[in-house]
């Protein structure tokens, strides 16, 4: 079977199927940036784009994925040379402390910004809070996010 | 070419440099004594900050594009401590900030730190020795560039410049060909007026990286020459239960299986993709011989505050009979065993090198106890064993041990492979070690005046750091200082006793974020705060009205900005139903902190709307990194102080994953306000303290809201 990620055809093996996106693209092809927290979709630390929806890598069999879905991870969101706007966001405001937990963060937020162009503060509280930060960066979280909005083209 | 260094002279810290040695040093000096000494040295004179040979070669190395490459012993989990570091070395050294590239040292390369990452004491440890360190260098090189030049020479963005405009790069200077001595005295190092590093928020070295995806962390590393495997080692259902039989057979059949390894009380699989490896070892029967099963309340019973094994920490005045009144006001407090869980479960990847040596990549704060962990399973000389450090996904003390280094190193010798062994978030939580639970028995008295006549704090917890000591260590020191951290009490009282018990528990307890400062600082803040109630005071005032002497006028200027901050008394007057101020405050080591929350109570919701947080640190290397740090200690003290919480039951914690123990949420989540004050003092600690307040900030919040004094964390209404 292939998976299209990042716009990028992978060959996956047959044997693969069952197993979880998660392993597959961290294992078996490289894509380390989709970060592994708990395994059951608590934390949010796998979250990839599925056809645009934030979703939880580490509970997804590949098997679950049809040939013609596009699948982002946090590899994907810098274009041509230039980091996302999220990313130079998160950047500007020095978000990160461990840093785990932040390619989910970021997916999330991406996420937010297509469907939602310029999303209150609330907004970003509950478009984000399924994703953990055990460091405790929330505050600079939702001003990135912010910061974000501001940068989208 | 040839370089020949003579070194005349070496700097050592002196402290407690290693955790062993440190604590053994005194032993003839008589117990009581050392008590008191290591009491006063751990909570006045600083924890154990490591030290640091005078090499400067393994220290700084500069590249063909003369860029500044600093190889640091200290491990970056998310403190900035790279970033610091490599500021005071750069700032010495003269280079700008983005020639600056920080690498991590590892056991054999590059220098080497007897003590860990830990204790908020990287910067403020190292401040002094390692501008010194390259101030001494910035000396040789000097000497080497107007030797060469013929001439003086001033160094400006890492080059020498001399009166005829000739120029060598501090790299070029490096490579001379020379005896290189260093100075017999330290060379003088810059004035703080000329800092141009130190002090400003420079961006993070490591941001970039965590932000585009790159493989940094132990969880990520995979081998370089060759295919790596996936290990997975079998797990007790309890910790401490033992292996009676196995049967390998079912796992033998499956495919992708490289290896079972059956040895003494150990079962690991190696494979070739984790899910395979984790089937496998599910379909290898184990038979368990269980020890007895520990239930919460055999816990609760060995936390005994009254205990006449209870160790006394410091005695000022007569506290007993200034107590007897029967004006006597007590209190009882209790924090419960909390789980480390740093978001990446530990990992580590282990490969044995062409040249006989072990190589583990692995999440380590104290690399040289993992080393010698890994030397000892594998029976390697230490000296054949490399621990690097990766970047730390998380470590909040649960990485002073690397279990699964030991465990990878372990199947990588019998397969003969190399060996990646990632936890799962269930490993983490079951074979966590927590925070210890504590109580806090205290007794305070008011005179007529309404100021505090006598107080006693008699506290008992589980283990912090003597659990990762040699059982000796326990009854040289008396008490834990891990456990006490936090226990001392500024405020000006002419009677005060102060209490220590250690509760001996059958569970694996250890160093959790800012070790005893949460649990004692709960204790003694809000219990201030009630005695403030019996005074009939504004909590603010009352606390001002006891603070006198240097640190005492420390903590009084937190308090009054942290007050103006906020606007204390303002918002204390127009609270609405339903919601209120609080505020306390901490002194860890040399670190101040003053914090005021604000709750709003809605039926038995809590919700904070907004934390505002002052620290005196003394001088502040990177500001904008240390904001972080408290904006972070405020999640982590809101969420222990709302949410966390591990009890025991049949054995076993009772989280096997987030769905059992929520941390605090981005939607539950204050908006905090932070000042750093300006201070002429040395850097002190900034990665813990802004921990200490909030639990009793929030606590005397309620209070002040409902006329509810919660006395018990996790705080419910």
């Amino acid at each position: 079977m292939q998976l299209n990620i990042n716009d990028k055809l992978y060959n996956i093996d047959r044997v693969d199927s069952n197993r979880k996106l998660l392993w597959i693209l961290r294992d078996q092809l490289g894509l380390i940036g989709t970060r592994y927290g708990c395994g059951a979709g608590f934390c949010g630390a796998c979250t990839v784009h599925i056809n645009g929806q934030p979703t939880r890598s580490c509970i997804t069999p590949v098997s679950a994925i049809a040939p013609d879905v596009r699948i982002r991870t946090v590899e994907g969101l810098a274009e041509n040379g230039s980091l996302h706007p999220v990313q130079q966001a998160f950047i500007e405001l020095q978000v990160p402390q461990c840093g785990w937990c932040m390619s989910g963060q970021m997916m999330s937020a991406t996420a937010l910004l297509e469907q939602s162009p310029n999303p209150s503060r609330e907004d970003i509280r509950a478009a984000m809070k399924n994703n953990y930060c055990r460091c405790g960066c929330y505050h600079r979280i939702a001003l990135a996010v912010e910061r974000a909005a501001k940068l989208m083209p | 070419m040839t370089k020949t260094w003579r070194l005349t002279r070496r700097k050592f810290l002196i402290g407690l440099g290693t955790l062993t040695g440190g604590v053994a040093v005194g032993l003839p000096l008589g117990l009581p004594y050392l008590r008191r000494q290591a009491f006063r040295f751990l909570s006045q004179g600083g924890p154990p900050s490591g030290n640091i040979d005078g090499e400067p070669q393994l220290w700084f190395e500069f590249t063909d594009q003369n860029l500044l490459n600093i190889n640091v012993t200290k491990v970056e989990m998310g403190q900035g401590a790279h970033t610091a570091l490599g500021q005071l070395a750069a700032e010495e050294l003269e280079v700008p900030w983005e020639n600056v590239r920080v690498f991590q040292a590892g056991t054999l390369l590059g220098p080497i730190d007897s003590f860990g990452t830990g204790g908020s004491s990287s910067v403020s440890g190292l401040f002094t020795p390692l501008r010194q360190l390259a101030a001494n260098y910035r000396f040789m090189l000097t000497q080497a560039a107007e030797e060469h030049l013929n001439n003086t020479v001033t160094l400006n963005k890492g080059v020498f410049v001399d009166p005829d405009g000739n120029e060598i790069t501090l790299s070029a200077a490096s490579r001379l060909e020379r005896e290189w001595v260093a100075p017999e005295t330290d060379a003088p190092l810059k004035s703080i007026n000329d800092f141009k590093l130190i002090g400003k928020s420079v961006p993070r070295v490591d941001i970039v990286s965590k932000l585009t995806a790159q493989p940094m962390y132990s969880y990520d590393m995979t081998s370089a020459n060759n295919t790596t495997y996936y290990g997975v080692v079998a797990r007790p259902p309890v910790v401490g239960a033992q292996m009676q039989d196995v049967d390998a057979n079912k796992a033998k059949s499956l495919e992708r299986i490289i290896s079972i390894v059956l040895q003494d009380n150990f079962v690991g699989v190696v494979a070739e993709d984790r899910e395979t490896a984790i089937d496998a070892i599910r379909a290898i029967n184990i038979n368990w011989k269980l020890p007895r099963l520990i239930e919460n309340t055999d816990i609760d019973l060995l936390l005994d505050p009254d205990s006449n094994n209870a160790v006394e920490l410091k005695r000022v005045g007569d506290s007993s009979s200034a107590l007897e009144g029967s004006n006597t006001i007590s209190a009882e407090y209790s924090t419960p065993l909390a789980a480390t869980a740093p978001l990446e479960p530990q990992s580590s990847l282990a490969e044995l090198g062409d040249d006989g040596i072990m190589y583990v990549r692995t999440p380590t704060q104290f690399p040289n106890q993992t080393t010698s962990a890994v030397a000892e399973a594998i029976g390697f000389d230490e000296d054949k064993v490399d621990v690097t450090p990766t970047y730390l996904g998380g470590g909040f003390g649960r990485r002073q041990r690397a279990e699964s280094a030991v465990e990878a190193a372990i199947l990588a010798i019998e397969s003969g492979l190399p060996v990646h062994i990632g936890w799962t978030r269930s490993d983490e939580f079951l074979f966590d070690r927590f925070r210890p639970p504590t109580k806090h028995k205290l007794r305070g008295i008011l005179n007529t005046q309404g100021t505090i006549e006598a107080l006693e704090h008699r506290q008992s917890s589980g283990d912090v750091l003597f659990s990762e000591l040699p059982e000796i260590a326990g009854s040289i020191a008396g008490s834990d200082f891990g456990a006490t951290r936090g226990i001392d009490v500024t405020y000006n009282i002419p009677n005060l006793k102060l209490y220590a018990h250690r509760a001996k528990l059958p569970i694996a307890t250890s160093a959790w974020r800012g070790l005893g400062l949460l649990a004692n600082t709960f204790a003694n803040e809000s219990f201030v705060d009630e005695l403030a109630f019996h005074a009939n005071q504004d909590p603010l005032q009352f606390r001002l009205d006891h603070l006198n002497g240097e640190t005492g006028s420390l903590v009084r200027n937190a308090l009054l900005h942290v007050a103006k901050m906020s606007k204390w008394e303002e918002l204390q007057q127009s609270t609405k139903e339903g919601s209120g101020m609080g505020i306390a405050c901490c002194v860890d080591y040399g670190t101040i902190v003053a914090q005021v929350v604000q709750v709003e109570i809605n039926k038995d919701t809590i919700s904070v709307p907004r934390v505002w947080s002052v620290m005196d640190s003394g001088l502040v290397v990177n500001p904008n990194g240390a904001k972080n740090q408290v904006e972070g200690n405020i999640i982590w003290g809101l969420g222990s102080a709302l949410k966390e919480e591990i009890t025991f039951k049949k054995g076993i914690p009772s989280a096997k994953n987030f769905g059992d123990y929520q941390l605090l949420r981005i939607d539950e989540s204050p908006e905090i306000f932070v000042d750093l004050l300006p201070s002429d003092r040395p850097p002190q600690g900034v990665g813990e303290p802004a921990i200490g307040p909030i639990p009793a900030a929030l606590a005397n919040a309620i209070f002040a809201a409902t006329g509810k004094r919660i006395r018990k964390l996790p705080l419910t209404i």
